[in-house]
């Protein structure tokens, strides 16, 4: 698919402003509010899959960004693994909905992250902080990586030469003369 | 035979792994359990209109009466929620526990119609209709509950239904203690 | 059925590993000859090259020699390695695997999966349910019925527990409070109600009172006929809510029942009731025989005994039946319950006016002293002591009964009679 060749009819999440313009129907100028390039490219790339519901959306398109960019990092807490755009449980819109509300009231990202850790715990972060109870999760992949390398590079260093080319014995071309035979 | 040793590892990372699995089966452990963090916190807000028609908003000042208080969140939608139903019942009517319900994303007609039904054991009743409350409560569905003690702060928060077991073991010692 | 299915995955699972294993070292001969035409292939490539001048001559026989020797090789590992293999973990993997695996599946299903739950193929599974399929039993017309039957008369315990058993079938298993009231009532009428008992135990379990659910059920097990629909279904709910209070199951919830008598299963009921009596009595003589048989050979089980003794009892065969009960007596002490049976036995053997044997006497003051108050032991030991002369024994017995005994017993006129020729002699 290439959504950039075409250009998109005005979508129903602009809110019907008449001054939205696309800058991609201009032939790629990006000329225009910084806020609506950033919208279209979210809104063509983040597409498919989402359970964002239109009337969900924030008119402000940065704000609606930064909305998704959370989103997509906080765990639906009812889902086994998915975020909370990816999910169309009810707890899952709820929190959503707070998101955008934080976000609307001025909140910085940080204070929407510690918003929802306060009501669900560090559970709720897809990517889990660094701290004494996660450090296995962060370090126990590359620990099991150094660890394997350095046992594979300490194999390889022992394994013995090949042998110098000497003549065969009689006996061993006898051996050899016999097996070829076969 | 020093290699040979090398060739039983992956024997015994599977070893461990079923070892793993199976303590994971039998023990009971539920890997989706996502515990709380209300737990030893001041209670959540409590800002919801009320239940049942005439009654005042249900504001924190009932969490801060110095008596233990169990805040249940419910829905007549939810059957986990009938199920541990007549153990509330019991606990107002035998134990003289003060419970307060918050019929959760749950039309007051419905949440009302269920309530007659099977009994209405809850003290105050709320309706978090958008789910508001329950969210600043870390609520993730119904039923949920909570046990607050006299000075307003949670000290045990229970995930889906509560059984007789939670009763005997967690809830009534809770109300005599905090008594 | 499933029992074979699971079977079949074991076996493929444990051919998948043995076969195998067991086939390494005719692989081993196999993997040689492939081996040995690479290095031919190889040898012949460097021929070539020799031949036609890519490769220096020096060179080449350094490849050559290089190759040969890697064939040797590959000939001794091949030979040297197969009587290793056949080494202690070779000839012990192969026993232990088929083994073992079998009985860790086996362990895991027990503990994990559900051994006791009958197959419940699609097609036979509604008939057993509702007995007419066009009109299901809804709690909608379990409700109407029951509030018409009520409307006629109010006070009809059956309506009012079938009452509450719809308000619990419209509340998906809830026991409503207005469900608590009609069964109340209901158990008000008619204490023996099953149903309600049966719903009230629930509601107890339901909020938080399992002690007394299962008080309250275990009642109803004991007053229901050993043939009531429901026992099955009573026993599992007591199991069922004993456990998850964390109370130790009673052993009658159990579904192998270690007291007493073996319950026979339904398919033996059923045979048994598709006889004619005639034959219904040759079937049941001939189990009491093989009993008989199967205890002859193996006289040290008590139980066994205790069964043969009752089924001769129940028979008529007082003679045997009191053989028995000695059998099991010297292996251990009897309750008095088996005692009266036993003394029952005895005294079943007298003609009328007979005195009891002397065995027949000492069991009955075995019971006499077990029980002073024992109706049998009273009548018959007085008897025995008439008889031997003892008349003071005798009277003292006989008069203990008759105070006793009801006003209105039958036997009375017997033993008022029998008092007054003591007395009078």
């Amino acid at each position: 698919m290439t959504p950039f060749r075409r250009c998109a009819p005005p979508s129903p999440v602009d809110g019907g402003r008449k001054d939205f313009s696309s800058p991609v129907c201009r032939g790629g100028g990006l000329k225009g509010r910084r806020g609506s390039w950033l919208f279209v490219l979210l809104a063509l790339l983040a597409l498919p899959a989402l359970a964002v519901e239109p009337a969900e959306l924030l008119p402000d398109p940065a704000l609606e960004a930064r909305a998704r960019d959370i989103g997509r990092s906080l765990r639906c807490v009812v889902c086994q693994n998915q975020s909370i755009d990816d999910s169309a449980a009810e707890v899952a819109r709820d929190m959503r909905r707070a998101v955008r509300e934080r976000l609307s009231a001025g909140d910085k990202d940080e204070q929407v992250f510690a918003y929802m850790v306060a009501r669900y715990g560090d559970y709720v972060l897809l990517k889990p902080p660094f701290k004494a109870g996660t450090w296995v999760l962060w370090l126990g992949g590359p620990i099991v990586l150094i660890v394997a390398g350095g046992l594979l590079l300490i194999a390889a260093r022992r394994r013995k030469p090949i042998p110098p080319a000497e003549p065969l014995s009689d006996e061993e071309q006898r051996r050899l003369n016999a097996l070829l035979k076969n | 035979m020093n290699r040979r040793l090398l060739f039983l590892l992956p024997l015994a990372t599977l070893a461990l792994m079923a070892g793993f699995f199976a303590w994971s089966l039998l023990a009971g452990r539920d890997p989706a359990s996502i515990g709380s963090v209300l737990v030893g916190r001041p209670a959540p807000r409590l800002d919801v209109k009320a239940l049942r028609d005439g009654e005042p908003p249900l504001t924190d000042a009932l969490l801060k009466t110095g008596k233990p208080t169990i805040v249940n969140f419910f829905a007549s939608w939810c059957t986990p929620c009938l199920a541990e139903h007549p153990l509330f019942t019991r606990l107002a009517t035998r134990d003289g526990a003060v419970i307060i319900g918050v019929a959760w994303k749950n039309k007051p007609a419905e949440a009302n119609a269920w309530l007659k039904r099977l009994g209405d054991p809850y003290k105050f009743a709320g309706a978090d209709l958008e789910g508001r409350t329950g969210l600043d409560w870390g609520l993730s569905g119904v039923p949920e509950t909570y046990l607050v003690d006299g000075q307003g702060i949670v000290r045990r928060h229970f995930r889906g239904p509560i059984t007789e077991r939670d009763v005997n073991e967690t809830i009534l010692p809770f109300l005599k203690g905090a008594k | 059925m499933l029992e074979f299915l699971l079977a079949l995955l074991t076996t493929a699972t444990v051919g998948a590993l043995l076969v195998p294993l067991l086939r390494t070292t005719a692989r081993r001969t196999e993997r040689l000859d492939s081996a040995l035409a690479i290095y031919r292939d190889q040898l012949a490539e460097i021929e070539r090259t020799r031949a036609d001048g890519t490769v220096s001559e020096a060179e080449a026989a350094a490849a050559r020699l290089e190759v040969e020797r890697r064939i040797l090789n590959a000939a001794n590992a091949t030979k040297t390695a197969a009587p290793h293999d056949s080494s202690t973990l070779h000839r012990f993997l192969p026993p232990a695997l088929a083994l073992l695996i079998p009985l860790l599946a086996l362990g895991i299903y027990l503990n994990v999966g559900r051994p006791g739950l009958p197959a419940a193929p699609f097609a036979s599974r509604p008939a057993g349910e509702h007995p007419n399929p066009n009109e299901p039993i809804t709690a909608e017309r379990m409700l109407a019925e029951a509030r018409a039957r009520l409307a006629e008369n109010p006070n009809d315990p059956e309506a009012l527990a079938e009452l509450g058993e719809a308000l619990v079938l419209e509340a998906d298993g809830t026991v409503t409070p207005d469900a608590v009231a009609a069964l109340t009532r209901a158990l008000a009428q008619r204490p023996d109600n099953p149903r309600a008992a049966y719903y009230l135990g629930l509601h107890e379990a339901q909020s938080g009172d399992s002690k007394a659910a299962v008080a309250r059920w275990q009642a109803l097990e004991a007053a229901s006929p050993p043939d009531a629909p429901w026992l099955s279904m009573l026993r599992a709910e007591i199991a069922r809510v004993a456990r998850a209070a964390g109370m130790p199951v009673p052993p009658s919830a159990t579904p192998s029942a270690p007291t007493g008598m073996p319950t026979p299963s339904r398919d033996q009921v059923e045979a048994m009731q598709s006889l004619d009596p005639a034959q219904r009595q040759e079937a049941i003589r001939g189990m009491v025989d093989g009993l008989d048989k199967r205890l002859k050979e193996n006289p040290g089980d008590r139980a066994g005994w205790l069964r043969l003794a009752n089924a001769r009892r129940v028979l008529g065969e007082n003679d045997k039946a009191a053989d028995a009960y000695a059998k099991a007596d010297a292996l251990g002490t009897l309750d008095t319950r088996t005692l009266t049976d036993w003394a029952e036995a005895h005294v079943r053997q007298l003609k009328p006016g007979e005195t009891p044997s002397p065995a027949a006497v000492t069991v009955l003051e075995r019971l006499e002293k077990a029980e002073p108050r024992n109706a049998l032991a009273l009548f018959y030991l007085g008897a025995a002591a008439f008889a031997a002369g003892d008349k003071p024994g005798a009277l003292r017995r006989w008069n203990t009964l008759l105070a006793l005994l009801p006003a209105d017993a039958p036997i009375r006129g017997l033993l008022e009679e029998r008092i007054k020729a003591a007395e009078g002699k």
